[in-house]
């Protein structure tokens, strides 16, 4: 309270409370006495020097965030002299070895607020200490330098600092959304940045912010579709002013029930054992992942419908349509029926399979079973339902030999889960060539798939030698 | 040696995770270790600091206090979950009867993961209302 108080006092520039304000300089809280600091000088500007100085020197002071205070007073408010005087204890915060005189240091690149002292804060946004990255990070939202901006989408790769780094970028405010968008639609950026970056243009609320998530609605990755769509929702619902292009949304809305109605036609065809709710069964469980994958696309088309019929609340709807309860899911049901107008309301009901228009029901896939699982394993529903299909392969729906392309290029896919099963199936369709296709992958980063792996080599090794 | 998907299929059947969709469980199945256990083994003493949880995948394990036992636990229990929310000590030990396979799921890699996704973190506080409120029925 007292160091709040001194903020305060300082911003108002009331000289009357001079004298109280220059005892707590001498206060046993170090915070106050950085805020002491800071509001002496912001009220006396030069003539604070010779009070304000020996707070530089860490005999005097020895905590970081008093002799930080010092220099970012003596910067702001005491002229060349404070400038002069202040750069180079500021200077040796700056490289200091203890974390906390780089945190402190950072706090006051963002007090100090000129935007060309950057450069500091970039090798900070990098420091292995958390402090340090923490500060810089707040400080980065004061400076609102565009430099900036990719060192902050960076830190949603940690979880510890993804928050903090959404607001820092949101504090730079409108401007900065060409930048966002650039490594939103970039599909080789890191998908935790890239949904870091859905929620930041969220929180701008600025019409470019708006068509960035739009632009984002198609893109490949899904993670980054649906948080572009909740993020664009969340937005049009809290600021019912921002123009969307609604044709665009429109196309996603499609692109995703397209998507939805190939997945369960997909179902369809493929000679899979209903699971219920707990499936026993690779063929059950790839038949779950078909249809929560149908889901996953229908929930992300109602998401996109609330953007664009604002007065349709189908979120809590949605939630049912995933209940385990038959009543909850059928009360959902009716609730869209009732809710949603055509032409949508027949998309959806054909991929939920309630249609009752024989013309509107999806039809199972045309193309021969060996084909469409090559086609799922090669990631055409995504990457989980890649894994189970290529698990699935194992048990001989179809010959191996014959699926033996899409699950060598299954070794090699991003998703941990579907090498470590491709690396099962090959190993059993191709014996005689597993060493040289599966060796690569001792060594994988994830311990399933390198585990998986060694014991297989392990396993092919005497039949090699025999 | 169980594989993801075969963890995720075993995952399924359990309770905590029943109502998850089977992607996500993919996530847990990945950080989910496997642990063989030949009887006699003890998983964890009373009195330790609970940093993990445990399905049974085969097998049995009992739990006890001292040479006290108060229950006998089979394929697709699973304890030890208040743990990966908490860091209580043990307020019992449990030992394996026969042979055993376990799936032991580290409280920090659980952790990250309700951090890292949302959607998971809802799923599991759902388990426990719906505990709660049967409890609370009872």
């Amino acid at each position: 309270m007292r160091a709040a108080a001194l903020e305060e006092l300082g911003q108002l520039r009331r000289p009357e409370p001079l004298a109280d304000m220059r005892a707590l300089l001498r206060d046993p809280v170090a915070e106050v006495r950085a805020a002491a600091l800071g509001a002496v000088c912001a009220i006396e500007q030069e003539a604070a020097v010779p009070t304000v100085l020996p707070f530089l020197d860490v005999r005097i002071a020895p905590e970081a965030v008093v002799r930080a205070a010092a220099a970012v007073a003596l910067i702001r408010h005491a002229g060349i002299d404070g400038v002069l005087a202040a750069a180079e204890p500021l200077k040796q915060l700056l490289g200091a070895g203890d974390p906390r005189d780089r945190a402190a240091a950072a706090d006051a690149l963002g007090r100090i607020g000129v935007g060309g002292f950057f450069r500091p804060l970039l090798a900070f946004l990098r420091d292995p200490d958390l402090i340090v990255r923490r500060a810089a990070i707040a400080a980065s939202g004061k400076l609102r330098a565009s430099e900036l901006v990719a060192a902050l989408v960076e830190q949603f790769q940690r979880r510890e600092t993804a928050l903090e780094a959404v607001s820092a970028l949101a504090a730079f405010g409108p401007g900065i959304e060409g930048a966002l968008e650039a490594i939103l639609l970039d599909e080789a950026s890191q998908v935790d940045c890239r949904r870091g970056v859905a929620l930041v243009l969220q929180r701008l609320a600025t019409r470019e912010a708006a068509d960035a998530l739009v632009s984002a609605l198609i893109c490949r990755e899904p993670a980054v579709r649906k948080a572009a769509a909740r993020s664009l929702a969340r937005l049009t619902r809290r600021h019912r002013g921002v123009r969307i292009e609604g044709a665009r949304v429109e196309r996603a809305v499609h692109v995703e029930l397209a998507g939805a109605r190939t997945v369960l036609s997909i179902f369809k065809k493929l000679p899979l054992p209903a699971a219920g709710h707990v499936p026993r069964t690779a063929a059950e469980l790839l038949g779950m992942a078909l249809l929560e994958e149908r889901d996953a696309r229908v929930l992300q088309a109602l998401v996109l419908l609330e953007v664009l019929l604002p007065r349709v609340r189908v979120d809590v709807v949605a939630e049912n349509l995933r209940s385990e309860s038959g009543a909850a899911r059928g009360n959902a049901i009716e609730v869209l029926d009732n809710a949603l107008p055509e032409p949508w309301k027949r998309e959806v009901m054909a991929n939920l399979e309630e249609s009752k228009r024989r013309g509107d029901q999806v039809v199972p896939d045309g193309r021969p079973v060996a084909e469409i699982v090559s086609a799922l394993i090669g990631g055409e529903c995504g990457p989980w339902v890649a894994a189970c299909a290529a698990r699935w392969a194992l048990d001989g729906p179809v010959p191996l030999a014959r699926l033996l392309p899409a699950l060598e290029a299954g070794l090699h896919a991003a998703p941990a889960p579907l090498r470590e099963a491709a690396a099962l199936a090959v190993a059993r369709a191709a014996p005689a060539e597993a060493s040289r296709l599966l060796a690569p992958l001792a060594g994988d980063p994830a311990p399933s798939v390198s585990r998986t792996v060694r014991a297989l080599l392990d396993r092919s090794a005497p039949r090699a030698s025999a | 040696m169980i594989s993801t998907v075969e963890k995720v299929l075993f995952l399924k059947s359990i309770d905590l995770f029943r109502t998850l969709p089977s992607e996500e469980l993919a996530q847990i199945a990945e950080i989910a270790e496997e642990q063989p256990l030949a009887a006699g083994d003890q998983v964890f003493a009373q009195g330790e600091t609970g940093d993990a949880l445990y399905l049974i995948v085969e097998g049995k394990v009992k739990v006890h206090q001292g040479s006290k036992e108060l229950v006998r636990l089979g394929e697709r229990d699973v304890f030890g979950e208040m743990a990966v929310l908490d860091s209580e000590p043990r307020s019992a030990s449990v030992t394996a009867v026969e042979d055993s396979v376990l799936l032991k799921i580290g409280r920090d890699d659980f952790r990250d993961i309700l951090g890292e996704r949302p959607e998971i973190a809802m799923g599991v506080m759902k388990v426990l209302t719906r505990r709660l409120r049967e409890t609370s029925r009872k």
